[in-house]
């Protein structure tokens, strides 16, 4: 009973199990080429999931209700709030929390040559030639925070670049790029690779 | 890396400061700061004309292989 009633569900909600088809592809392959480690980061892709098999669900059952206008709703409020507070550093751990369920977050590190007092006053010069934007920086934390410009492919993006010193006097760029959506299609990765090749290229002088 | 960079000890002979010979070739001090430090991956001929010119310098004055 339970099961023929979620196969009905299915059926009647085509462009809705369409998006939820690609992206249960997507998470597929990701995860089986990312090990298990993956499973356990992306726990609220699989929440996110379930969210989206149940509002379906409830949108068929209860025809009359209003359950998809709530969600869609409570969804464009977290959505504008999220862009309202999106260029202000002071919202870094929010954006970055692992719980978040509305936000994606990756995280990448890269090693240098380069000492961290070169790289900091360096990475200014290589944002502007990506088209990005500096919001803020710190010189003591060495930190730098940027945003990627809305585009048609693109919502933007928040990253955080923290640059910290080895003992050798070189060092470590720790990427981490937040897009204000459940699941990130690739943007994140592309902005760190992006920002890699940029900084390999500027060694080129 | 057995590439060795005297762009410093030029810089100390002809007395000039990297920001000015940075606004002489017109490439960041930040870029010539790395150069210094021998930290670049490659250098343009165009760079490299650029500074020997500012210097009045062969290459061989500012890079040495060791």
């Amino acid at each position: 009973m339970q099961f023929n009633f979620l196969i009905d569900a299915f059926k009647k909600n085509i462009i809705l199990n369409i998006n939820l088809l690609m992206f249960i592809i997507n998470f597929i392959t990701f995860t089986t080429q990312n090990s298990i480690k993956i499973l356990v980061k992306d726990v609220k892709h699989i929440l996110a999931i379930i969210s989206i098999v149940v509002i379906s669900c409830l949108n068929i059952k209860y025809q009359n209700s209003h359950t998809l206008i709530v969600v869609g709703g409570f969804l464009t409020v977290v959505l504008i709030f999220n862009y309202s507070i999106r260029k202000k550093i002071r919202y870094k751990s929010y954006f970055l929390n692992p719980w978040n369920f509305l936000v994606s977050a990756q995280f990448s590190n890269q090693n240098t040559e380069i000492s961290s007092e070169l790289m900091y006053e360096k990475m200014p010069e290589l944002v502007r030639d990506l088209n990005y934007q500096v919001q803020n920086s710190n010189l003591l934390k060495k930190s730098i925070f940027i945003t990627t410009p809305i585009s048609f492919k693109s919502w933007g993006e928040n990253i955080y670049i923290d640059i910290d010193e080895t003992n050798s006097g070189k060092s470590i760029i720790n990427i981490t790029s937040a897009s204000l959506q459940v699941y990130s299609w690739g943007k994140n990765k592309q902005n760190f690779d992006k920002l890699i090749l940029e900084i390999e290229e500027s060694l080129i002088i | 890396m057995a590439i060795v960079i005297n762009l410093d000890v030029v810089l100390a002979q002809r007395k000039m400061k990297l920001k000015q010979l940075s606004e002489t070739v017109g490439i960041s001090t930040v870029n010539l700061s790395i150069l210094k430090q021998g930290k670049v991956k490659a250098i343009r001929f165009s760079t490299l004309n650029a500074i020997c010119n500012a210097l009045n310098c062969q290459p061989g004055d500012i890079m040495e292989y060791v």
